[in-house]
């Protein structure tokens, strides 16, 4: 089970996670082609799907005028490269699907 | 970023006609000297010009397919990562549901993502309830329920349409809705006015403030439902009650200390510790006298029952009963055959409910708690039960930590922080969970195994 509170987190755990989530919202634009009128969200959930990874993260993209757009990674935050982000939008950019990296 | 910087957002919610657009205009024109931008879903109501309002279409996004615990409002996301760009323009957003939002993907919207958390504060979800429709509402629309469920502040508005005591019925039932929330009252003669300091700045899900509204967070259970004070003079009174809900009641009559400025809360705290005794009820005809006792009422019998009473001395004497007065229609008769009013009284919360489907539960512990074995038991509840579960609130004390840890969450997502070492405070426990239909046992003996060795 993935440790819920954290308590042990160092100050600068938490700068290199934001690093990170800014890291994964510039790949996914650029795989994406976005422009500054997107938003991009990156989170960490704990999957509840039976026989998956205990984290995953999920990456939304907003953009007006279309269609919502989500991936799962089945990962920690902390686990993921450019490699993997690419891929798994490039495998599937379409809108709307999930998929399981 | 730091909590001063972030912009703050308030989510204005409550079920048709409830008064929300009124309220949302009395915050634009009242002098609190912020600008606020407004993110509406109910085009055009807005009485007010208005230099930035966004007209949303609502947009329920799941995060984490099938799953409703990470159910998002893709276009407030759209529509905040938009107002970002233009941050120089406004002090405030205010966000205006439909009458029928559920508020829970509302607020996962500003939990969903650390960058969110970084960038806004949600202060709170303010609730409008219209008072004389609210239990047609509650009882017949899960959104209405979801929206007490989820409140920081629950505003009781259209006051001049009911009674006092319907009044204090309401907000007792929305209390056991809702244990965290704090209630005011609009005034009867102005709809929707309320002071702007009840409902802007209200740090809801400021963890720093988790604990400032706390109307029973702390607050004890106590085995009876009312207290009231009397002036009594002396001489035979008499108790009269009709058919109630239960064939007896718990009682106790005893004389106020240092008469009646006696607080109806220390009142209670003596009243508490004789409500746990074990009694053999009196039937109908019995002689009450004055006492630091319980007594059990046999009221077995159909129709009106009478207990005597015997006054001793005139002064100020208080009453504890295990149920609301009014449930037996219950009435202190004085020796001219006159009912004798209360000077004082006050309503607990009580230990039944009201069969609403959504309840508060708080657990409790003063023994420190295992942090790991808190954290894997919380995880796996809040997958079984996250659905169910709309907010949760508490701090805790863990075996080994210095400080105290503050937690809250809605559905699955969580946000806990330390408020620095206990001191000379006493370290204990204390977590409120807010839903429905909750798994009141699987939470209790969970929590529980969670202690430290």
């Amino acid at each position: 089970m993935p440790d819920l509170l954290r308590l042990d987190r160092e100050p600068g755990q938490d700068r290199q996670r934001a690093a990170l989530r800014d890291a994964v919202r510039e790949w996914t634009g650029q795989t994406l082609g976005l422009d500054d009128t997107a938003t991009v969200v990156v989170t960490e959930l704990a999957c509840g799907e039976p026989g998956c990874p205990p984290l995953e993260v999920v990456i939304a993209v907003f953009a007006p005028h279309s269609p919502r757009r989500q991936c799962h990674i089945h990962c920690g935050l902390t686990e993921l490269d450019e490699t993997r982000v690419r891929g798994a939008w490039e495998r599937n950019p379409s809108c709307g699907e999930h998929t399981h990296d | 970023m730091t909590d001063h910087d972030k912009i703050p957002v308030t989510v204005l919610t409550g079920f048709l006609g409830s008064g929300k657009t009124t309220l949302l205009n009395r915050i634009l024109t009242e002098n609190h000297g912020q600008r606020i931008a407004v993110i509406e879903n109910e085009f055009g109501e807005i009485g007010v010009d208005q230099e930035l309002v966004i007209n949303a279409e609502e947009e329920i996004f799941e995060m984490n397919n099938g799953c409703i615990c990470c159910t998002v409002r893709g276009d407030l996301i759209r529509i905040l990562g938009s107002l970002m760009k233009r941050r120089d323009r406004f002090d405030r957003i205010i966000v205006e549901t439909t009458g029928m939002a559920n508020p829970g993907p509302v607020a996962q919207t500003f939990f969903v993502d650390d960058d969110m958390r970084e960038q806004f504060a949600l202060d709170g979800i303010v609730t409008m309830v219209d008072a004389r429709h609210f239990a047609l509402h509650v009882d017949a629309n899960e959104e209405a329920r979801e929206q007490v469920a989820f409140a920081d502040v629950i505003v009781l508005n259209k006051t001049d349409l009911v009674t006092a005591e319907q009044l204090d019925a309401l907000e007792r039932r929305v209390r056991a809705m809702n244990a965290l929330a704090r209630i005011v009252r609009a005034d009867p003669l102005e709809r929707a006015r309320i002071p702007m300091e009840s409902v802007l700045g209200i740090g809801g899900f400021d963890l720093a403030r988790a604990l400032e509204h706390k109307p029973t967070f702390l607050e004890p259970e106590y085995p009876f439902e009312w207290v009231g004070l009397f002036g009594l003079e002396a001489g035979p009174h008499e108790l009269v009650l009709e058919n109630g809900p239960d064939p007896a009641m718990g009682l106790a009559l005893f004389k106020a200390v240092g008469g009646a400025d006696e607080a109806a809360r220390d009142a209670a705290e003596r009243a508490f510790q004789w409500f746990s005794d074990d009694v053999a009820p009196i039937p109908p005809g019995q002689r009450i006298v004055p006492a630091s006792v319980l007594i059990e009422l046999d009221l077995r019998d159909a129709g009106t029952k009478r207990f005597g009473c015997d006054i001793a001395e005139r002064g100020d004497y208080w009453l504890a009963t295990e149920h609301l007065p009014e449930e037996f229609a219950l009435r202190l008769i004085d020796p001219r055959g006159r009912s004798v009013t209360a000077q004082r009284e006050q309503a607990f919360d009580p230990g039944h409910t009201h069969d609403d489907e959504i309840s508060s539960l708080s657990l409790e512990a003063e023994q420190p708690l295992d942090p790991k074995k808190f954290s894997d038991w919380l995880g796996r509840e809040l997958q079984v039960q996250g659905a169910s579960i709309y907010r949760m609130k508490g701090f805790l004390n863990f075996k080994g930590v210095a400080d105290r840890i503050v937690i809250q969450g809605v559905h699955m997502l969580t946000d806990n922080t330390s408020l620095g070492p206990w001191g000379h405070r006493p370290r204990r426990t204390q977590i409120v969970f807010i839903g429905r239909k909750l798994d009141t046992e699987a939470l209790s003996s969970g929590f529980y195994t969670c202690l430290a060795e």
